[in-house]
């Protein structure tokens, strides 16, 4: 009997190893260790030996019993790897190909910039304000001191409308509206398109973008406006930028000063985006002057207060190295989806 | 204003160099924009004097000259009619190099021509080449011309701010400087005018309406000899900007810009009667300008008149009937002071900007037309002889006063952030030729000098201030105010979130011209008492193409449709939120915001294993949907209309809680051949107002559900003609407490549904909040809602 559980054993063995599939493991199984199997058929007979064989017999079946279960789920494993390297070897990728189009729409340079640039403020606490495009002379040069017949209206180019109204050549009366409604001390930026009758070229737009921002409060003083605008200049262009107040002339502020910063290519040694400046001119700005002031009922012995004001086609261009203003009214995809 | 640096340096000492002057006046207000450099476009050419002169006897005109160069003496052939014995003119010796070429000995006939004899032209110094360039008798023979002073230059070009007037000439640059620098003004020669016989009554001057032209100033001159300036007034002329004419009308021009003050010289003999009169054009009357153009002359408009005619249009042009010509021999010289609004009005009526009118609009010096007029004279009578009358005619009404500005260092300091000492005060603005008045030390008086008309109150000096002690010497820092975060408004908020959607669905953002093409509304096919029609028109249009106002979105997002076709850039998925000005019949144009969106292709780009998806009109409605329902809108309901710009039957309103959105459909095939657009295209127009109205507060959180789900399907089969909205109304009127969501999986017509009829197929979902349903309870809810729906719209179940 021995012998013959040896045997069995061996041959159980060798037919492990060549068995190919999960199949054929389990019809081995049912062979060798199923319920009516040779094995267990074997197990069984020892109840047939004489008692004194008996204990040896049955502890040397059960151990040979034990090793081949062994042995049939180290078999099992091996086909489950075979069966799972064969299926990922199927479900290989080239994954050198492209991945697939996605896609998400771009926001225009014009609103990115315009949307950096209120965090910006807003972030100081300014309010944004809007107001009408289509603007009556009153709030776009009256209040603003520009007075009919003065030098300063041939500064901007005014488009006008059949009902004696224009489009507003600036930002600038949202803050005379804001005033009217708002007493001191106030805090506000507004901003939106503006219109001047000049013919396209790679500078000029007959549309362009502003954003204008004022402070009144009782002492605000120039230094104040250096410092916000130096805080902004470097929020938005890096903190190596220096600023430059330079004396200018606005009808609406007085003291007036047109800002540059140190160029966003060269730092100021000189190039071409700069010719060879070193600055580049980003805004005005200045102190509300006292007409203004009295224009829209503050009395200016009591407040005082700054404002500036910005092209955004100017920041963008600057931003990103863009050379034709055209360029943001095209909408040529190409263009747009570079930002 | 273009600025000699030369020129400048007769009035002021400067030690900087033409571009760290530039540097220093861009930093003090007056910005300049370029500095060129004037090199000479020649070597190799010297001084030199003509010796003697040779008629050649076989070339006719031509002459052998033999010129002095210092310590040589050279041979010239040459055929200027204006040699003569002793003039200095300019000699290229051999080698030399001019801007028409190499200048080599020439043997001719029998003898050598060394040098070449120059004329301006051939310098490249001016346009005259009537004959060789006669230098100032000052300069040294043998000198090389490129070091004669006035050769080499640096002409500063400043833009000069409205406010400054005193800046358009080089002596107001010249004071700038100086008070910049700490340095003296310098004065120019001092006047030598030699003065004949009386004024008499042979001239006269008569101002009607002093507010109007509060002085006017006059000089006759007899005797003049009309003829071409020398070569430096005409040099500084040229490098100023300003085109040589004659002597005399030359030097009234250098006095222009030395002086800044615009003056006129009348041919005296064509004045009827030898008077002018200062008066307001009558109606009807009408001048021939120097330029020669006739121009119809605006009642009101300020003009010199003699006793029959306008002869000159007060501070703007001259007449070509008094003109300075050869034949002139007495010169009435004008130096006056009009009034700024006034030539401003005239100008403008006229449509004419001139050198003087655009310093008279700004607002002269009315202290300066004496000494100016004088400067002329000298200077007239210095290039073209004559004698000055003695006598100087000067009609104004009142003297000038200086007008007196307080200004109280306290508020300067409290203006400029940094402290501001009455010394500090006095010190500078006196460098601007302000006089300290009297006064305490809190509010100082300063007396205006009368070349500044824009110092009137104390700001203006407070600009002063910072201007002269340097705007980097103000400090930055951040003010001091009550912190505050203010919230967004909806103008920012709402659009923001409709690109956040938009974007994300793969549209881009594009903005468009405001303006309209009157052709885009044909191209729309639009009827003519379209309300798109109704445009504003812009009086003074840049172009025809600009000339209305948009009344809608729909042509620029066309127009940028094509543009990137035609640059084969497709697809075009866009959007835009801008304003458009629509009015109702003839009121004036009124303002809104619209949002619009263009598909013209699918969303996701097809790529090397997802063919191209089809677009359709419910690619766009399902755009619009998703939009609607993240912005808050409530559901849309979209219904069928007819629109010219879109396919018939594939157009809809949009609703949203009953309130009109606009309008989506398939651009029409007519509207799309306008455009030359072959594919089908895709649009929306919508009010923004909805939009802003529907911003509000944070969302309500609503509990999550815990109970599972359970799903039935349902195909309900339908006659072909009955649309899916009645189907949908019936699905909400009849909806089971328990169904959670449905949504329409499939819409089937053929061979499974009889003809005439459709199957619109749904996914229903029904859960309840408190508990685990049961089939049962399923079954039977499902069953009444079936019932429910065969009752209603006679429907049948597959």
């Amino acid at each position: 009997m021995e012998e013959e559980l040896q045997l069995l054993t061996r041959e159980a063995r060798s037919a492990l190893e060549s068995v190919a599939d999960g199949e054929g493991l389990e019809s081995l199984r049912v062979s060798y260790l199923g319920r009516k199997g040779r094995i267990t058929a074997l197990i069984r007979s020892v109840g047939a030996l004489p008692a004194e064989d008996r204990p040896r017999m049955g502890q040397a079946a059960n151990r040979l019993k034990k090793e081949l279960e062994l042995e049939f789920e180290k078999a099992e494993g091996r086909l489950r790897e075979a069966a799972e390297r064969r299926k990922t070897s199927r479900e290989a990728v080239d994954v050198t190909l492209p991945g697939l189009a996605l896609s998400r729409g771009r926001r225009h340079p014009i609103t990115a910039t315009l949307e950096e640039v209120i965090d910006i403020f807003s972030g100081l606490g300014f309010a944004l304000e809007s107001g009408p495009e289509i603007e009556t002379e009153y709030y776009n040069f009256d209040a603003l001191n520009m007075p009919a017949d003065h030098p300063a209206r041939d500064m901007q180019d005014t488009l006008y409308l059949e009902d004696g109204r224009v489009l507003r050549t600036h930002t600038s009366p949202v803050q005379i509206r804001t005033m009217e409604k708002t007493e001191p001390p106030l805090r506000m930026i507004c901003a939106g398109k503006a219109f001047r009758a000049d013919t396209a070229d790679a500078s000029h737009s007959p549309m362009f973008h502003q954003l204008e921002g004022l402070m009144v409060d009782r002492v605000v003083s120039l230094a104040d406006l250096k410092g916000v605008l130096t805080v902004f200049a470097r929020r938005l262009f890096g903190e190596e930028t220096r600023l430059r107040f330079r004396p200018s002339f606005f009808p609406f502020t007085e003291p007036s000063a047109e800002v540059d910063i140190s160029c966003v290519v060269c730092s100021g040694t000189g190039c071409s985006l700069c010719s060879r400046r070193g600055w580049l001119e980003i805004l005005g700005a200045g102190m509300v002057d006292p007409e203004v002031f009295r224009a829209v009922g503050y009395d200016p012995e009591e407040w005082t207060g700054f404002a500036f004001g910005m092209g955004i086609e100017r920041i963008a261009m600057l931003k990103h190295g863009i050379d034709d203003i055209r360029l943001f009214y095209d909408n040529d995809l190409r263009f747009l989806h570079q930002f | 204003m273009k600025v000699s640096y030369n020129w400048l340096r007769e009035f002021v000492e400067i030690e900087l160099d033409p571009e760290a002057l530039a540097e220093r006046l861009t930093l003090s207000g007056a910005e300049v924009e370029r500095v060129e450099k004037v090199t000479p476009a020649f070597s190799g050419v010297v001084v030199a004097r003509v010796a003697a002169i040779d008629p050649d006897p076989k070339k006719p005109g031509w002459s052998w000259c033999r010129v002095e160069a210092g310590d040589r003496e050279l041979t010239a052939l040459c055929a200027a009619p204006n040699l003569a014995v002793g003039l200095l003119t300019a000699a290229a010796l051999p080698g030399a190099v001019l801007p028409g070429g190499r200048v080599e000995a020439k043997k001719m006939g029998e003898r050598i021509s060394e040098a070449v004899l120059c004329s301006e032209q051939e310098l490249g110094l001016g346009d005259d080449e009537g004959g060789v360039i006669e230098l100032p008798p000052s300069l040294a023979p043998g000198q090389p011309l490129a070091e004669v002073p006035g050769i080499v230059d640096s002409v500063l070009e400043i833009d000069v701010t409205p406010n400054r007037p005193d800046l358009l000439s080089i002596r107001g640059v010249a004071r700038d400087i100086a008070a910049l620098t700490g340095r003296a003004l310098l004065a120019p020669g001092k006047i030598i005018l030699p003065e004949g016989p009386e004024i008499g009554e042979e001239a006269g001057v008569t101002v009607e309406d002093y507010s109007l032209c509060p002085r006017y100033c006059a000089r006759l001159i007899r005797g003049v000899r009309v003829g071409p300036s020398p070569f430096p007034i005409r040099r500084r002329l040229r490098l100023g900007g300003i085109k040589p004419v004659n002597n005399v009308v030359d030097a009234t021009n250098y006095l222009l810009l030395e002086l800044g003050h615009p003056l006129h010289a009348f041919d005296h003999a064509a004045l009827k009667g030898g008077e002018v009169i200062v008066r307001a054009a009558r109606e009807g009357e009408s001048i021939v300008t120097i330029d020669g153009s006739e121009r119809v002359l605006p009642a009101e408009t300020l003009v010199i008149a003699d006793r029959e005619k306008p002869v000159a249009v007060a501070g703007v042009m001259g007449g070509l009937y008094s003109e300075i010509g050869e034949g002139t021999a007495n010169v009435l010289l004008e130096s006056a002071v009009f009034n700024p609004v006034s030539i401003r009005r005239t100008g403008r009526a006229l449509g004419m900007s001139t050198e003087a009118s655009r310093r008279f609009e700004r607002g002269a010096d009315p202290e300066i037309p004496p000494f100016a007029l004088d400067r002329a004279a000298a200077l007239i009578v210095e290039l073209a002889g004559g004698r000055a009358a003695r006598g100087v005619i000067d009609r104004k009404q009142e003297d000038f006063s200086p007008p007196a500005v307080i200004i109280r260092p306290e508020q300067a300091g409290r203006l400029l952030g940094y402290p501001v000492s009455p010394d500090l005060v006095k010190k500078t603005l006196s460098r601007l030729g302000l006089d300290h008045l009297e006064g305490d030390q809190d509010r100082l008086r300063f007396s205006i000098p009368p070349w500044r008309p824009d110092l009137t109150r104390e700001v203006d000096l407070v600009e002063e201030l910072a201007r002269l002690t340097g705007f980097d010497r103000i400090p930055a820092h951040l003010p001091t105010a009550e912190m505050s975060s203010p919230p967004d408004p909806p103008e920012r908020m709402v659009p923001e979130a409709v690109r956040e959607v938009l974007l994300g669905l793969g549209l881009d953002e594009v903005i468009t011209y405001s303006f309209l093409d009157p052709k885009s509304l044909d191209r729309l096919g639009l009827e003519p008492d379209n309300p798109l029609r109704r445009a504003g028109r812009i009086t003074n249009p840049v172009n025809k193409e600009q000339c209305l106002l948009r009344t809608t979105l729909i042509p620029g997002l066309l127009e940028v449709l094509s543009g990137n076709y035609n640059r084969k850039v497709m697809p075009v998925n866009i959007f835009e939120w801008g304003a458009v000005f629509g009015r109702e019949n003839s009121s004036p144009p009124r303002e809104r915001m619209l949002l619009s969106l263009l598909i013209s292709g699918p969303a996701v780009r097809p790529d090397w294993r997802r063919p191209e998806p089809e677009t359709d009109f419910f690619t766009l409605k399902g755009i619009l949907e998703l939009l609607g329902g993240r912005l808050r809108l409530g559901p849309l309901v979209f219904s069928p209309r007819e629109d010219l710009i879109f396919q018939s039957g594939q157009c809809a309103r949009i609703e949203a809680d009953g309130v009109l959105l606009g309008v989506a459909g398939k651009v029409s095939a007519r509207v799309l051949e306008a455009y030359s657009i072959s594919a089908p295209v895709f649009l929306a127009e919508l009010e923004a107002g909805p939009f802003l109205a529907a911003a509000g507060g944070a969302l309500p959180f609503r509990k999550l559900d815990q109970y599972p789900a359970v799903r039935r399907d349902m195909a309900l089969v339908v006659d072909e003609s009955l649309p899916y909205r009645t189907v949908g109304e019936a699905l909400e009127r009849h909806r089971p407490e328990l169904l959670e969501d449905y949504e329409l999986f499939d819409l089937y017509r053929g061979s499974q549904v009889s003809e005439g009829k459709k199957s619109f197929a749904f996914r229903l979902n029904y859960r309840s909040r408190y508990d685990t349903l049961c089939e049962a309870t399923v079954n039977k809810v499902h069953q009444e809602f079936q019932d429910a729906l065969i009752s209603e719209l006679g429907c049948s179940f597959r």
